[in-house]
């Protein structure tokens, strides 16, 4: 077996919510030692939105392979262990809003006293210095700050929510930057203090229309999914897909709450649906009239409207499976879509061949990029008239076949089950997790032909408390006590 | 720390040969930043990335695109044709002398060109060689068509971004995807050559942009599948309590918190309601805690939004700004790159370069070092090449080839 990359590389991580975790993730997933600090007190909002901490999904998924503490920051002794891990290791991470880890005496400044050679990261939202650096923030608000927001979707509305997005941007510097640093301090013996900004890291992903601001005066707008350059150039309808829920009411408790998501329609009352007994004697009436129900709204909002009231609605996921068949019950389609993208003459020749060369496709409308470009909206029309005809996976097989650059709008669904690329890369490991069970959690995108990348499940809170006290601190016994009993390690 | 005092950046060592077209350029960019020497390849002529938009003065030039300098600061330029035999040699030749090769062309190309890492590996044993491609070198998709919109489709954010009435839509435009591809590329780099230091040996990276920019969708996508067995549905727009508002000149950002982080996170927006006047009591008064934006009433909701509102629509982005910082209230504008360009963060922070393009006799405006460090800082110092800019530089100084041989080599379209 390989040694791992980082085997030996210790870092002291304190770290929340996505870009933090997600800049120590590679770290541990290449065999860097990292131990991640949390509190009881002052959980980030990850647990703090689980329905009990450990249970968060979010955590699992930006924190594999490492070591969960849990100490109280704002106890002295508390934070005397805190800067005891800092002085063990080589690297620091932290990424609360600019100064709060000054406030905590746990600042470049203290670290140093204790770990003269550290490397210290601060990965904030507008970085350490100027007016607002100390603004408080989340990746939501900075992809409207660094311009993503502006740029998407369409010149004729609002733009769309886009959720988070430089998260996944700063990260990919601060790795570079942490390894970087790590190889000069190799070379100099000196550590250094890093300031990277989700603000600063973002744009370098617009760079180029930033540029056209500054040179052209050109502030670029929303263009949906348009391409200057290609024609036909959108994500295309394709044919929507049946999709079934699961309800099961096995007694007249939960009848009586299952009529009440349905706002209690006069039917419901009816003597024949009043038992369990009488229910399943007239369960084939039953299900047409819930399906009735169900067959306007998506699947996921009956889930919802379900988990609610504490019932259960479970997505139906094999079709073969009489049973549960049975009470299933079909809720809206789901709209599924396709990327196209035809560049090239070629391309174009190539795509009206696959879609059967109908007559529209040599109208001199079409003939032509500009052309094409000129008369975009009909051109998608048309388009979509074939591309709803076929599963989505059916135009994208078809595409590339023909030679067209064609992508399936991936689900997670998809993602997980259905995209025969990422299964083969093992992109998603397949993890077990004491609370939350089986999951899986994303790998590396770059592999290396020498050495592994082992991911292994985010951490419980406080579940190596002892270990990173004992063994790798060297306290003892008692002294662990003593800071469990007042309060220190949480 | 004084310019000059300390010009080393902390890749300074290291040598990169970049082979990329615009799928991997970033990667170069990065190392070249944190000091490597990048020496950019093109194929005699010039590189496709030339040719994409927008340009300098909307000029279609090959010398003039904004994309091409963009992500290739502080690259030196030469051009080489690798398809020739000649050219090969040469190639294997430079190879010798560096230490990191990056490439983004097809699965089995450079194979084919006997230039793989199988065979680099013969040249220089302690060579790290990555390999950006859409899909990986191996597996079902990896000769897979690919643009950069339906590598976004794939890569499943897209899914969960959009109006339900309208298709599903990609973030921004301009190549996201080859950019997490480029990103990720630089990581697997530094990662090789830490390796590197500590066993001596060299060893190939595959980078696959899927899977790069498939690595943003678990925050609201692969999750919810994994663990409830639910797709995440675009909806953006519908929502009562929204997160983007509209203000008087544009759009604003902000959003309300409901369980136990509600309080703390939405009373400074309150408090500034209060200050202008515009608070009801209702949302004075509102406990936070219960709100939820699944199941909270939509009258509820409404009485929350209708005082946001009528705050936001009394300001412009810039006055929003400057109030979120006065009452520290998480409210950010929805910036363009104008509003980019004169934002009074990014000035504090010194954050914008200028590079001298002497041959168009302006110096432009660029995105700075991505971050401030107390040693060896990345620098962004130097204007992308032009077409073979350094071929003098690199072949006759550095390789030592004679100047007869460069004119063979320029004669035979070599270089």
């Amino acid at each position: 077996m390989p040694k791992k990359l980082l085997e030996g590389v210790k870092v002291c991580d304190f770290s929340r919510v996505i870009v933090g975790p997600l800049t120590t993730k590679p770290l541990s997933d290449y065999g860097a030692t990292v131990v991640r600090i949390e509190g009881r007190t002052n959980l980030a909002i990850f647990r703090i939105q689980a329905p009990e901490p450990d249970l968060s999904i979010q955590f699992t998924q930006w924190n594999t392979g490492k070591l969960g503490v849990t100490l109280n920051l704002h106890d002295p002794r508390g934070k005397d262990i805190a800067l005891k891990i800092a002085a063990w290791a080589d690297i620091v991470v932290e990424n609360f809003a600019g100064g709060v880890i000054d406030r905590l005496g746990l600042g470049y400044e203290e670290i140093k006293k204790v770990n003269p050679d550290v490397i210290m990261l601060s990965s904030c939202m507008q970085g350490q210095t100027g007016p607002f650096s100390q603004h408080p923030g989340w990746g939501f608000q900075l992809s409207a700050l660094s311009g993503f927001s502006h740029l998407t979707g369409w010149d004729d509305r609002p733009p769309p929510e886009i959720g988070v997005y430089t998260d996944f941007i700063t990260p990919q510097y601060n790795v570079c930057l942490l390894i970087g640093a790590l190889l000069y301090r190799k070379r100099t013996g000196k550590g250094m203090y890093i300031d990277t900004a989700q603000f600063e890291t973002g744009l370098h992903f617009i760079s180029p229309l930033i540029l056209d601001y500054f040179v052209n005066n050109r502030v670029a707008e929303r263009m949906g999914n348009r391409s200057y350059t290609a024609a036909p150039h959108n994500a295309f309808r394709c044919k929507d897909e049946a999709r079934y829920c699961v309800i099961n009411i096995s007694d007249d408790e939960e009848w009586e709450k299952f009529c009440g998501v349905l706002e209690n329609p006069e039917w419901t009352k009816k003597q024949k649906f009043s038992t369990q007994e009488s229910r399943e004697a007239n369960k084939e009436e039953l299900r047409k009239l819930v399906e009735q129900w169900t067959t306007p709204f998506t699947v996921e909002n009956v889930m919802n409207k379900l988990s609610g009231v504490e019932l259960t609605g479970e997505r139906l996921l094999d079709f073969n499976d009489r049973q549960k068949a049975d009470n299933a019950y079909r809720c809206k389609d789901e709209d599924r879509w396709c990327a196209i993208a035809v560049t090239t003459d070629e391309e174009w020749k190539n795509f009206c061949k696959v879609i059967g060369n109908p007559e529209w496709t040599t109208d001199p409308r079409f003939g032509t990029l500009a052309n094409r470009k000129a008369n975009e909206d009909e051109l998608d029309r048309l388009v979509e008239e074939w591309t709803t005809q076929h599963l989505a996976f059916d135009v994208m097989n078809l595409m590339q076949e023909g030679g067209v650059p064609a992508g399936v709008v991936e689900t997670g669904e998809d993602q997980l089950e259905h995209d025969l690329q990422t299964m083969h890369r093992g992109f998603f490991q397949e993890l077990d997790h004491p609370r939350l069970g089986k999951h899986h959690a994303m790998a590396s995108p770059f592999q290396l032909s020498k050495v592994p990348c082992e991911i292994e499940r985010a951490p419980l809170l406080g579940e190596h408390n002892e270990y990173v006290l004992k063994e790798i601190l060297g306290l003892s016994d008692e002294e662990v006590v003593d800071l469990v009993v007042n309060g220190a390690l949480e | 720390m004084a310019e000059g005092e300390n010009i080393s950046g902390m890749l300074s060592p290291y040598r990169a040969l970049d082979l990329t077209d615009e799928k991997g350029l970033l990667c170069g960019k990065i190392l070249g930043d944190l000091g490597v020497d990048v020496i950019k390849i093109e194929k005699p002529g010039g590189d496709y990335a030339r040719n994409i938009g927008p340009y300098y003065h909307d000029e279609v030039d090959p010398e003039k695109s904004l994309y091409w300098f963009s992500y290739n600061t502080n690259k030196r330029g030469i051009t080489l044709d690798i398809e020739k035999p000649e050219g090969q040699e040469i190639f294997r030749e430079m190879v010798k002398k560096v230490d990191i090769v990056i490439e983004s062309f097809p699965p089995g190309y450079m194979k084919k060109l006997g230039l793989d890492y199988a065979e680099l590996e013969k040249v220089n044993p302690g060579v790290i060689y990555a390999s950006i491609t859409p899909f990986g070198q191996t597996g079902p998709y990896k000769d897979f068509k690919y643009s950069d919109i339906t590598l976004y489709a794939m890569g499943g954010y897209m899914s969960s971004v959009g109006y339900d009435d309208r298709p599903p839509v990609r973030i921004s435009h301009h190549f996201q995807t080859y950019l997490h591809g480029g990103g990720q590329a630089a990581q697997g780099v530094v990662m090789a050559l830490y390796h590197r230091e500590i066993t001596g040996e060299g060893q190939h990276i595959d980078v696959s942009i899927h899977d790069s920019t498939t690595r943003i969708t678990p925050e609201r996508v692969t999750a919810f599948w994994d663990f409830n067995k639910r797709v995440q549905h675009r909806g953006g727009g519908k929502a009562i309590l929204g997160r983007i508002w509209e203000c008087k000149d544009g759009y604003v950002y902000a959003m309300y918190w409901g369980g136990t982080a509600g309080p703390r996170w939405n009373t400074p927006l309150v408090k500034w309601m209060e200050s202008e006047g515009v608070a009801t009591d209702f949302i004075r008064e509102y406990d936070w805690e219960t709100l939820n934006l699944i199941q909270t009433p939509p009258e509820i909701l409404e009485k929350i939004a209708e005082p946001t509102r009528e705050l936001f629509l009394r300001y412009t982005k810039e006055e929003l700004l400057e109030g979120a910082l006065e009452h520290n209230a998480q409210v950010y504008p929805l910036n363009s790159t104008a509003e980019i360009a004169a934002n009074p963060q990014l000035a504090a922070r010194d954050y914008w370069v200028k590079l001298e393009h002497p041959e168009l006799g302006v110096s432009i405006t660029y995105p700075g070092p991505w971050a401030k460090t107390t040693e060896a800082p990345p620098r962004v110092t130097h204007r992308a090449p032009l077409i073979g800019e350094h071929n003098e530089e690199i072949y006759t100084k550095e390789m030592g080839y004679s100047k007869e041989k460069l004119s063979e080599l320029k004669r035979d379209r070599i270089i």
